[in-house]
């Protein structure tokens, strides 16, 4: 077990490296990721700070709970373009063109080397940026961090961070079931739009459900927030962490599950 | 003139075929409104008034905003000038009769003229299903100014978005532009909240651009939100702007045009 995990770590540092390498050749673009974020999570602060010219309070939650909700919102995206996500979106296309075989072919775990290939360095910043921000609503709201809040908080994001590479490895499995998926891309980007803009407490009924439960955007920044804030109940903690470990282990069971029904491009 | 009208003609009827590109634009349209629901309905609880609207003023903006900014498809001109010409496969649109401003505008036109009406009925479906009480103004003159104004502002847009694409020729890469800009353009259209409740003076400089009469002042109109003599002064501008943009964005291409290393070229 532990030398399979070894030759898989060996394996990351490999695809992380070839990367680098590829990268180099497009420096103009290195930081592209970080502008395109980095100014959509500014824009969304401003307008946060425009509505809180106006209010006091969101649903409940002060402008310090708000920057925090927006922070963590960037670092959970932060962190997937920094990992996966230039990697799993290519999956539909590999599908689509019989690419996936090559993976297929290797003697090593087609998701791991599909979510590690095309790691992105310069999406490092928008890690920085948003623990900036964090550290910003923290101030604003005047919360003492202790270490132990701090390494929760962190492990939350990850677990969170865990749960938007769930649904990003979902919804690009269904291309094993159809012919095109081009549509539940544009529908998980409206569905992120959304909830980038409306924190999960606002939610009440059918859409508490749905953001919470069927398509957990509602949950992924919330609770982090929440914790870190001291506002957070135990049954809403405990709920965001079976919500984490249902979805990973259905990701697992349905990327195998649309891997049988793979046409490749020889057969 | 009747060749862009055959291009018109021919991108509304393209639309048919995407039929799930038009669920998506309603889906969009549904998601802008649900989230101005869900957000203003809680910043409003327990208010009367927020920056000078009222719950239904502010939800009847949202739901015009949002139809407004679902037929703005000027975006992917920007992207697929970009590609055409890092693909070597805009020597098409060189060669061809035809000014490749005009066919992009024309063919934009078509795509927003076909998802108009879906984009009606989206919001439409959303107003009754979250009962909110959509008041438009009674004014004819703010409703011509405002009929007036979108298409001026979709074409500046697309004026706008054609000139960032040919900008491909001198830079190539320009992937992070078309994103940056995106985010901050969504914002200064009143897309994102009515400008109104920016400060003053921050507003008054908003006023003399035109991405604000793009969406924030139409939206305002309809809903009888602003003083006529305020739309004209924004149709001015915008009229302003759009000449402007239309000869830069002409000219650009001109110069630039020669750098061009493409297919067959």
């Amino acid at each position: 077990m532990s030398k399979n995990m070894y030759r898989n770590v060996r394996f990351i540092l490999l695809l992380i490296k070839l990367k680098l390498s590829r990268m180099m050749v497009f420096r103009f673009s290195f930081f592209g990721a970080f502008f395109a974020d980095g100014t959509l999570f500014l824009v969304q602060l401003l307008t946060f700070s425009t509505i809180y010219g106006h209010v006091d309070s969101i649903g409940g939650w002060d402008r310090g709970q708000m920057i925090l909700f927006v922070g963590t919102f960037s670092l959970i995206n932060a962190l997937n373009m920094l990992i996966y996500f230039f990697g799993v979106i290519g999956i539909p296309d590999k599908i689509k063109r019989g690419d996936l075989d090559q993976y297929l072919t290797k003697p090593i775990n087609p998701l791991l080397r599909l979510t590690f290939e095309s790691v992105n360095p310069g999406s490092f910043l928008l890690v920085v940026m948003s623990v900036l921000i964090i550290g910003y609503g923290v101030s604003v709201s005047g919360i003492e961090v202790s270490a132990g809040l701090a390494l929760a908080y962190t492990g939350l994001v990850l677990l969170m961070t865990l749960l938007w590479y769930d649904m990003e490895v979902i919804l690009r499995t269904i291309p094993f079931l159809v012919i095109s998926a081009n549509g539940i891309e544009q529908l998980e980007g409206h569905l992120i739009d959304l909830n980038f803009k409306v924190p999960g407490v606002l939610y009440n009924g059918v859409l508490k459900v749905l953001f919470y439960f069927i398509m957990p955007y509602g949950v992924m920044s919330t609770v982090p927030t929440q914790l870190l804030s001291g506002v957070v109940t135990a049954p809403g903690l405990v709920q965001a962490l079976c919500v984490v470990v249902v979805f990973t282990v259905f990701t697992l069971w349905f990327w195998r599950f649309g891997l049988r029904r793979y046409k490749s491009a020889s057969s | 003139m009747r060749k862009y009208l055959e291009v018109f003609r021919l991108s509304f009827k393209m639309q048919i075929v995407w039929r799930f590109d038009v669920a998506m634009t309603m889906v969009a349209t549904v998601a802008r409104i649900v989230a101005a629901w869900v957000l203003w309905q809680a910043i409003f609880a327990g208010k009367e008034l927020v920056g000078g609207f009222t719950v239904g003023a502010m939800l009847s903006y949202y739901v015009v905003c949002s139809i407004v900014s679902s037929i703005d498809f000027s975006h992917k001109i920007s992207g697929e000038v970009c590609w055409l010409i890092r693909d070597g496969r805009f020597s098409g649109h060189m060669v061809a009769p035809m000014n490749p401003l005009g066919f992009f505008g024309s063919m934009q036109a078509g795509e927003s003229a076909f998802h108009l009406g879906f984009s009606l009925i989206a919001a439409a479906i959303c107003a009754v299903a979250f009962g909110m009480r959509v008041a438009l103004s009674a004014d004819i003159l703010q409703i011509l100014l405002a009929a007036a104004m979108i298409p001026l502002g979709l074409a500046f847009m697309a004026g706008y978005h054609f000139w960032i694409g040919t900008l491909t020729f001198k830079f190539l890469d320009i992937d992070f532009f078309l994103h940056v800009q995106g985010n901050v353009i969504a914002f200064a259209t009143g897309a994102l909240i009515p400008l109104a409740l920016l400060p003053q003076g921050l507003l008054q400089v908003l006023r003399l651009l035109p991405f604000t009469h793009v969406v924030y002042t139409p939206a305002m109109l309809l809903t009888g939100q602003m003083a006529t003599g305020e739309g004209l002064f924004g149709l001015g501008v915008l009229a302003m702007w759009t000449a402007a943009m239309l000869a830069i964005a002409q000219r650009t291409y001109g110069r630039l045009r020669v750098k061009y290393d493409g297919v067959g070229i």
